[in-house]
């Protein structure tokens, strides 16, 4: 993991409910420059107040670093192969790679050879503390 | 005041137009099945071409009197007359993923990349067959012939970050790529290769033949390669803010004035599109123009007077006046169908 340049602070009575993206930034500093990671950090599991059901995802696609969207209704997406979930996904608007962020935001669908980058974070008094991101994501400025 | 304009307006295009010939836009889907038409006169659009899944790479002779289209997920070649907009035949004999094409001014040999058995098959349309494989690292993607016909500028992807096992469970070539592969036209043989540092994106050859313009991985701008050195003789950067330079974005479509006084050239996250005087070395940046949406390939007409930009994300064309470099018209292509590659075509008439 690679520490961010900033901690991002998200109050954690935001994310009671299932499905509810927040946005925010991350700043990383790489070889050539400061860099800002677009992040969404939503719960994907137990309702029960803990960090086990959140999950904090950088929302650049892996394949040519488009910005991914949330898609709520799944029915009509373009799968490889297979029905899609019927719980909402990560889609890329530009090549149409798809990430499950029940998977940990894998790639299920679409060119994107590899899964969202994720971050890392902890639960503090109340609080979402992101300070840290993969390291691969510097793969994206290289 | 007003029909006086048109009148001139018109008198300038019978002018510019070979005689008679109509200009046509051909606008690819790349998350559909078909090809839009649009009417260069008007930017409207006057019809729909279905080719096959995924139309992917778009290329036509010198004579615009036929239109070839790839389809990557089917792995096709459809022939259209783009005199009645109509497909006349269509080749399903082609590799895994065809993607961006290029033909010979004659229109005898098709370049396809195929992306996914890592080589560039090479379509005889007379003899209606494939009369040589490629072999390149990475995975095919772009192809550029010279004017002259001499020479096809094989431009590969690089691994795209990933790693080797990822891109072998889903049957994709592993080998990196940093390279433009030279082709003797007449043999089909690799002659030369031309560094770029990190894995080449689109390409653009000068009309006048001399250099070729190279998007590649990491730069948000482009290379200069000298041709008849086959070397890379500048790495130009965009002019970028610091708020700019912070946001993860990668430059994707370039293209050269029919003059060969210009360069145009994308930042696609920041919807961005960068004019360069190429008469200059290096190149030195004279515009930029924000497109609002983002950028993902550009086409110019050939009387050099209209550059088209396709927004893949928003579903539109955006028509340029380059003179003016401000924009004219807005082609809706249809909710969903992801316009990226364009061609402008003087269609004969007769």
């Amino acid at each position: 993991m690679r520490v961010l340049r900033n901690t991002v602070h998200l109050p954690a009575d935001r994310f009671t409910e299932l499905w509810q993206p927040a946005s925010f930034e991350a700043w990383l500093e790489t070889a050539s420059a400061l860099k800002r990671l677009q992040g969404v950090l939503m719960r994907v599991g137990p309702q029960d107040g803990t960090a086990d059901g959140l999950r904090a995802f950088c929302a650049i696609c892996p394949h040519e670093i488009c910005h991914v969207e949330v898609a709520r209704e799944t029915s009509d997406l373009p799968m490889d192969t297979g029905p899609p979930p019927a719980h909402p996904v990560f889609v890329c608007p530009c090549h149409f790679s798809i990430f499950d962020p029940l998977e940990d935001g894998r790639a299920i669908s679409g060119p994107a050879l590899r899964g969202l980058y994720r971050f890392e974070f902890q639960l503090v008094d109340g609080t979402v503390e992101i300070d840290r991101v993969e390291a691969d994501v510097e793969a994206i400025f290289s | 005041m007003k029909s006086t304009l048109h009148i001139a307006l018109l008198v300038i295009a019978a002018t510019t137009l070979p005689a008679g010939a109509v200009q046509k836009l051909y606008v690819l889907s790349s998350a559909g099945n078909d090809v839009t038409v649009v009417d260069v006169a008007t930017n409207k659009i006057l019809g729909t071409i279905e080719v096959g899944d995924r139309p992917h790479g778009i290329a036509a002779p010198r004579s615009h009197d036929v239109l070839y289209v790839a389809t990557e997920f089917d792995n096709g070649l459809t022939v259209i007359d783009p005199v009645r907009d109509v497909v006349v035949k269509k080749y399903s004999i082609f590799g895994s993923r065809p993607n961006e094409i290029d033909v010979t001014s004659d229109g005898r040999l098709v370049y396809l990349p195929i992306l996914g058995h890592g080589v560039y098959e090479v379509f005889d349309t007379q003899k209606e067959q494939i009369v040589a494989r490629i072999a390149t690292n990475g995975m095919p993607h772009n192809v550029a012939i010279s004017p002259d016909d001499r020479f096809a500028y094989l431009a590969p992807l690089g691994s795209q970050g990933a790693a080797p096992e990822a891109l072998s469970e889903r049957g994709l070539p592993t080998t990196p790529n940093d390279k433009i592969y030279v082709v003797d036209v007449r043999t089909h043989t690799t002659v030369a290769t031309i560094s770029t540092g990190d894995a080449p994106r689109p390409i653009a050859i000068r009309p006048d033949g001399g250099y070729l313009y190279a998007n590649v991985d990491g730069l948000q701008g482009f290379l200069v390669l000298d041709l008849k050195k086959r070397k890379q003789v500048a790495r130009v950067a965009y002019e970028l803010t610091a708020e700019e330079k912070a946001t993860p974005s990668r430059s994707h479509g370039i293209i050269a004035t029919p003059d060969s006084k210009e360069v145009w050239t994308s930042d696609v996250n920041l919807g961005l599109v960068f004019v360069f005087d190429v008469t200059v070395h290096p190149p030195k940046q004279v515009a930029r123009i924000d497109n609002e949406a983002s950028v993902y390939w550009m086409t110019i007409t050939p009387d050099g007077k209209t550059l088209y930009i396709a927004s893949a994300t928003k579903d539109v064309v955006n028509a340029y006046d380059i003179a003016s470099r401000t924009k004219t018209h807005s082609i809706e292509i249809g909710k969903g169908k992801s316009p990226k590659r364009i061609l402008v075509l003087d269609v004969p008439t007769t």
